[in-house]
């Protein structure tokens, strides 16, 4: 039923824009105007959830031409498998956080402009959902920019803080830096396609010359990961997400980010049809780098938010790596395998959309009850907040890949894939270049279990460490169903993948040929075809059943070999003083192994200063200050911006100030033109 | 005397009406300059319209009395008046080098024009380099004048240029276009003058010279 998809497509998007602008015109009934922003976001979501997942299932394509034209290029939307999988995963989130922001939002209220919240919040997803669905380049690059403009507003949303502003600006440098090289590859395809429309890309898309086709490649590879913030491109990120309202953190960081990888697979699969292996090799690497400084960076991060954000470049990787070895695998000719690929980087798309939100709701939630974002401040919320607690482990454990959640099975399959590179060759480099991969892979989870090991445990076990994490209570319902929603998700991927797997078949149908179903089993069993005529097969429901096996076998062990065990409840021994909370562990110290080992990429400083009443026993006062240096500020985007800074000021002596002087200016080049130029 | 030797003179002397201008010392005498250019411009306009036949000229030659000797120079009178900051001229450059930077002026003017004029009406031939060489007087005004109402007299004089080359070169531009122009005059003035008070009120002066103060 095309006219149903139609139907969707107008309301979910003629929703967003009519909540936002009711929501800003009734800004000053702040509360009504916040319940008709969210929930008008919450419905719209609902229909595009139902758009995209009535694309996938029946498999009728969306294509409508709007009677009106953006700079001469007709306003057009096609929304095919790819787009439709985008939709789903961007609706889906939204739809959690906009019942989230709900409750979110109410403390807001009184202290800031909620009507702007609430219209900047529905553009948002107005234009991410609306660029996903574009199908002219011309309006993608609108919506874009939308996107970019109207994040970039949410994220100076505290404006007064200079912090903030200062990372918006960083935002919005970084962010048209990237769309300046994304309007550059549109312009070369232009050049060769004659129109803007991305029908008229795709047809010359595989036909064009291999140079113009790799510059292209280079150019959306850097303009679009600028936008998914990969490592050197990154710097905006652990900035942006932390400034903005955690309801848009989440968007940011579980949708926002995951266009530029919509955009690079519809250039690279869709439009150029893929390249010389070289491309999927640089993205791999690429996505290797990202993961590993990616994790390593958010270990070092006390600000909850900041930690995510790091985090956030580290699953960008991950799911560049699954897009590389697609790249490769499919170039050689291992369409299937590439399609396994490819399943997994867009399983870890949708994996990471989820519990990356959940985790930036559940910061939220934490920050809303404790008024901190700093971890080192917190401590014993899982008594005083068990619901935000629980939702938080599970997207704990589920990004940090351990079975039975959906974090797993992606990261599984992109494991799968990478082996799978490396043994399909017949080429040593690939042969080598796959289990490297994988071992940095293998690292970058560990360390990632690590840092949320970290995270959930200094956070919410032992004795709160400040009156805010004291007085914490749990939050307001409407942000415990936001987050449940999505909390229920992690588990429910983890056991029964296929249900993804089965919607992810016409996307890669569409891009590779391949329909994966039939290649990746069924409900009980993935199997994975291995080069060499094997298969590797996992069976997602058998891991929990499994598990709550050896659970129950461990329990009766202890409870009938060890006789019960006895419970005695005593003070914690601690040497004859009184327990406090700074006697705990904290962030810091809990990284600090990790810091030591990896000190050549951290190059950490510190500083103890110690002041003493009666040395050297008796210390008046000790203050301990560690930093690592930021290398990529220091070396890659310091010089830059020195340098623009320089040739600014040499350019500023032109802008004295006086008008006489521009009217001179004007008058002078008049004169000049007319007598040497006419 | 013919109406083309009749519109030669009534061109020279316009361009001459510019030069009034430049060597005005007071306040009150640019503004009388002006006047006369805008009465010189009417006359100018009307035997256009007498010569062309085209009778909406008229109408032109009237709304040209009426807003450039008449409107603008009595705002412009107010204004001095109102801010009251002495009548004299302020400039970067003394009379005599203005003088002599507006005939060159008006020689680059009549050699650029030049090859522009193989075609065309003979009253075409004599507006255009004027009109031109008025344009860039008047932008020479605004260049060097320090005060904000002589400046806004550099703007009428360009516009009084424009004018002229559309009345000399065309047999009568449409309506709307002659209104676009006297209202882009017009609303240039208002904006100085309520600019003006403004900019009194914040330094004491209408001295443009201290607007340098607001870079940032």
């Amino acid at each position: 039923m095309v006219a149903l998809n139609e139907y969707l497509f107008f309301g979910c998007e003629g929703l967003l824009l009519l909540g936002g602008l009711l929501s800003f015109v009734l800004q000053t009934k702040a509360k009504l105007s916040m319940v008709i922003a969210f929930a008008a976001a919450s419905i719209a979501c609902l229909g595009g959830l139902g758009l995209g997942l009535n694309v996938l299932l029946a498999g009728n394509n969306l294509n409508l031409t709007l009677p009106w034209s953006l700079a001469s290029s007709a306003i057009t939307f096609t929304v095919g498998p790819l787009e439709a999988f985008f939709i789903t995963v961007s609706a889906l989130v939204c739809f959690a956080v906009s019942i989230y922001s709900v409750g979110y939002v109410q403390s807001y209220i009184g202290k800031h402009n909620v009507g702007v919240l609430g219209l900047l919040y529905c553009l948002f997803i107005f234009a991410i959902i609306g660029l996903i669905a574009s199908g002219s380049a011309v309006l993608f690059l609108f919506l874009w920019e939308l996107m970019s403009i109207v994040s970039y507003l949410l994220v100076v949303y505290h404006h007064r803080d200079s912090q903030v502003r200062q990372a918006g600006f960083t935002y919005v440098v970084m962010t048209h830096i990237g769309t300046m090289f994304i309007v550059l590859a549109f312009l070369l395809m232009y050049v060769y396609a004659g129109s803007f429309s991305f029908a008229g890309y795709i047809l010359v898309g595989r036909s064009m010359p291999a140079a113009v086709k790799n510059i292209i490649f280079l150019l959306v590879a850097i303009g679009f990961g600028t936008k998914a913030g990969i490592i050197p491109l990154h710097v905006w990120l652990p900035k942006a997400h932390p400034a903005a309202p955690s309801n848009v953190s989440a968007i940011m960081s579980g949708v926002m980010i995951k266009t530029a990888i919509f955009g690079l697979i519809k250039f690279i699969f869709v439009i150029l049809g893929n390249g010389p292996a070289w491309w999927g090799i640089l993205l791999l690497v690429i996505g290797s780098a990202s993961a590993l400084l990616g994790v390593l960076y958010s270990l070092m991060e006390t600000d909850i938010k900041r930690f995510l954000a790091y985090c956030s470049v580290e699953n960008m990787g991950v799911i560049l790596l699954g897009m590389g070895a697609a790249m490769v695998l499919a170039r050689n000719g291992f369409v299937a395998l590439a399609a396994v690929a490819l399943m997994a980087s867009m399983f870890h798309v949708l994996n990471h959309a989820i519990f990356k939100g959940l985790l930036f709701l559940g910061a939220g939630s934490v920050n809303f009850a404790t008024g901190t974002r700093n971890i080192e401040k917190m401590g014993g919320l899982l008594r005083r907040m068990p619901w935000t607690g629980l939702f938080f482990l599970v997207a704990s454990v589920s990004i940090a890949a351990l079975p039975p959640f959906n974090g797993f099975i992606s990261e599984w399959l992109t494991f799968q894939s990478l082996l799978a590179l490396g043994a399909s060759g017949g080429n040593l480099f690939l042969e080598v270049l796959g289990p490297l991969a994988g071992a940095g892979l293998a690292l970058t989870s560990a360390l990632s279990a690590a840092g949320f090991v970290r995270a959930f445990g200094i956070q919410f076990l032992a004795l709160p460490r400040s009156s805010g994490a004291k007085n914490a209570k749990e939050v307001p319902i409407s942000m415990r169903i936001g987050m449940g929603i999505l909390a229920a998700l992690c588990p429910l991927l983890g056991v029964v993948p296929f249900i993804i797997i089965k919607l992810l078949a016409p996307v890669t149908a569409v891009l590779l040929g391949v329909h994966t179903a039939p290649v990746l089993g069924n409900y009980f069993r993935l199997s994975i075809p291995s080069g060499v005529g094997q298969h590797t097969a996992l069976s997602a429901l058998l891991v929990p059943s499994l598990l709550g096996m050896a659970g129950l076998v461990a329990y009766l062990v202890v409870k009938y070999i060890g006789k019960g065990g006895s419970v005695r409840y005593a003070e914690t021994w601690n040497c004859g003083t009184t327990l406090t909370p700074r006697m705990e562990y904290t962030g810091t110290a809990f990284a600090k192994p990790l810091r030591m080992i990896f000190r050549q990429i951290f190059l950490p400083e510190r500083e103890v200063k110690t002041e003493y009443t009666v040395e050297p026993y008796f210390k008046a006062e000790m203050s301990y200050e560690g930093k690592i240096k930021p290398v990529f500020e220091d070396v890659l985007y310091r010089p830059v911006t020195r340098l623009f800074v320089v040739v600014a000021n040499k350019i500023r002596v032109l802008q004295s100030g006086s008008i006489h002087l521009y009217l001179l200016y004007m008058f002078a080049t008049l004169v000049l033109l007319l007598i040497f130029a006419r | 005397m013919s109406s083309s030797e009749l519109s030669n003179l009534l061109i020279t002397l316009t361009l001459a009406s510019s030069f009034l201008i430049i060597i005005g010392r007071r306040l009150d005498s640019v503004i009388k300059a002006a006047v006369v250019q805008g009465i010189v411009l009417a006359i100018f306009t009307a035997v256009r319209g007498w010569s062309t036949g085209m009778h909406e000229m008229y109408v032109a030659a009237v709304l040209t009395l009426l807003v450039k000797a008449g409107l603008i120079p009595y705002i412009l009178n107010r204004v001095a008046r109102l801010v009251d900051t002495g009548w004299g001229i302020k400039s970067y450059v003394n009379t005599k080098m203005s003088l002599v930077i507006c005939v060159a002026l008006v020689i680059v003017a009549y050699s650029v024009t030049g090859d522009m004029l193989a075609s065309g009406s003979a009253v075409f031939a004599r507006a255009l380099p004027a009109a031109l060489a008025m344009m860039l007087i008047g932008l020479f005004i605004m260049t060097t004048r320090k005060r904000a109402i002589t400046q806004v007299v550099g703007l009428l004089v360009i516009e009084n240029g424009v004018f002229m080359a559309g009345v000399g070169a065309t047999n009568g531009m449409p309506a709307v276009i002659e209104l676009g122009v006297f209202l882009d005059a017009l609303a240039g003035v208002f904006i100085m003058a309520i600019l003006a008070f403004r900019i009194k009120r914040a330094f004491a002066t209408i001295n443009t010279e201290n607007l340098r103060s607001l870079r940032g």
